[in-house]
């Protein structure tokens, strides 16, 4: 891998990490590098508290990451130590920052998620890329948006929900963001609301999209080709029926004010209630599928592999086969982290995987079964 | 949370008055108010906005007023032109009177000013026999005493009661 600062590759780096999330703007990236306190060019481009632009492509020079420097650590005792440097995407901004009072008002009305996105982001010079979900494959796309090429996988078109365009471009009657919460967090909620996940792409730029469930899983992994893998259930975080309550409707007196689903999963009964605290009169059936997305991240299986797979990104799906982290069936799976992981002894990657459908809001498909005389074969 | 905030302007919209305020910008909520008390507030005042529990469904709960006269146990109605000066007032007072607007005069009860008008018509009534009695005496046929009678049926507003 290759790393640009302000314009001027490094010629000597080591420990280099870069973490990418599903659902997140702000990757992390963390690296070493040789700090002669001696070269004027090591002056400039290390001098901290610049956020100097960072850029890291692979070894076939195409650009992965485009991010912003924030964190200098700078070591002197008797042996020689290399500078720290670490940070996040280029739209990593938007998780620090508040919208400024030059930007007011908070409320807006009858505008939709693209119009309110594409003011805030652009305050920072940061475009806002938005994805048909008839064309999804999210990593594919996200960097097809910017000129560089990766394969891309298209699922096919019919068993397509409504489309992410016309999601971004549905109105939003009235939404508020608070003048405390992050820019970030403001468009999450709003995304959230439509089932729309943020990412960004290699340039650093926001994407929304929905991830494509229909997609070819892109790799299969089992303990014969992995160097660990994990699984983690935590029931606690689980409920088998999830109901969203709403205050009642000041305008539509007869709109219901409560709805649930079910996660069939879960056979005991653990119900749990929450309050619908954003979104229209008729949210709260959406909320109660975006609720049960959000718990089903209480089941997460990790791998653990030797090499980089910087072609996996967040919102690939893979399939997954190892009894002995109780998945007696060929499930599939979707990245929701990954970690790249470079140093003078190992390269590794290092996955999150969660069910596909904590991403989509629909309700699991059995994960849980096992035949008697399903034998080991993996 | 609650904060204050700055009346703006406001529309009604399907019978509820929606308010425009300045509170970290401009926002809009919804009026909240007693049952069946109706008011606009004048431009500037403070008003109290407080969001529920959807974000998008804030509401102003109150205002800070800047004409308050009353005492304890009182409850006073007024109004204001856009300079914020009264123009009317509805004063119930803890002594047991009703201030309309003012105390210099005092209200009228119908039904006793009309019995009164009533009694004054039969004395007047009388009297004119008595005139056209002294009048015939001296020209016979000169005087037909006319009855008087007041009518104020129409003064009477059946809608309004006082004690």
């Amino acid at each position: 891998m290759k790393v640009k600062i302000n314009g001027k590759y490094i010629e000597h780096y080591s420990a280099l990490k870069i973490s990418r999330s599903l659902d997140s703007i702000a990757s992390i990236f963390s690296l070493a590098v040789r700090f002669n306190p001696e070269n004027d060019d090591h002056k400039e481009l290390f001098k901290p508290l610049q956020y100097h632009s960072i850029e890291i492509y692979s070894d076939e020079n195409i650009l992965m990451f485009t991010g912003t420097i924030l964190n200098h650590a700078f070591d002197s005792d008797n042996f020689f130590n290399l500078l720290k440097i670490s940070g996040y995407s280029k739209c990593g901004i938007l998780e620090d920052v508040t919208i400024p009072p030059s930007m007011y008002p908070l409320e807006s009305n009858n505008k939709s998620l693209k119009e309110i996105a594409d003011s805030l982001c652009n305050a920072y010079g940061i475009e806002v890329y938005y994805l048909l979900d008839s064309d999804t494959d999210v990593n594919g796309d996200f960097n097809k948006n910017v000129g560089t090429k990766i394969k891309t996988y298209k699922a096919p078109k019919k068993k397509r929900k409504q489309t992410t365009n016309t999601e971004v471009n549905r109105i939003f009657k009235k939404t508020t963001a608070s003048e405390t919460d992050s820019v970030k967090s403001y468009i999450s909620k709003l995304t959230s609301q439509r089932n729309i996940l943020l990412s960004h792409n290699n340039s650093g730029d926001v994407v929304m999209f929905k991830p494509n469930l229909n997609a070819k899983p892109k790799y299969y992994f089992n303990k014969e080709n992995t160097l660990k893998m994990s699984s983690q259930w935590d029931g606690q975080g689980l409920h088998s029926e999830i109901n969203v309550v709403r205050q009642p409707s000041a305008e539509n007196s007869g709109v219901s004010t409560a709805d649930k689903i079910k996660n069939p999963l879960i056979t005991k009964y653990r119900p749990t209630t929450k309050v619908l605290s954003s979104g229209e009169d008729t949210d709260t059936s959406k909320a109660a599928n975006n609720e049960l997305s959000s718990e089903l991240k209480n089941i997460t299986l990790k791998i653990e592999l030797q090499d980089l797979y910087s072609d996996i990104l967040p919102g690939d799906l893979i399939n997954v086969h190892n009894h002995e982290i109780y998945s007696f069936a060929y499930s599939r799976w979707m990245v929701s982290k990954i970690d790249l992981s470079i140093d003078e002894k190992s390269t590794t990657t290092s996955l999150d995987l969660v069910l596909p459908e904590t991403y989509s809001g629909d309700i699991p498909k059995p994960l849980l079964f096992y035949y008697e005389s399903h034998q080991r074969h993996n | 949370m609650i904060t204050f905030s700055k009346y703006f302007e406001s529309t009604i919209q399907q019978g509820k008055r929606i308010l425009k305020v300045l509170q970290f910008g401009a926002k809009t909520a919804n009026e909240s108010m007693p049952f069946g008390i109706d008011s606009q507030p004048i431009k500037g005042m403070t008003a109290i906005y407080a969001d529920t529990s959807n974000n998008s469904e804030s509401v102003i709960i109150g205002y800070i007023n800047t004409n308050q006269l009353s005492n304890a146990g009182e409850i006073r109605f007024y109004s204001v032109d856009e300079n914020n000066v009264l123009k009317s007032f509805l004063w119930l007072k803890n002594d047991g009177t009703l201030e309309l607007n003012g105390n210099t005069y005092t209200a009228v009860r119908f039904e006793p000013l009309q019995s009164g008008i009533n009694a004054k018509d039969n004395l007047i009534n009388i009297e004119l026999g008595k005139i056209a009695a002294v009048l015939n005496s001296l020209a016979p046929g000169s005087y037909t005493v006319t009855p008087i009678s007041t009518n104020i049926t129409n003064a009477k507003s059946e809608d309004v009661k006082i004690k």
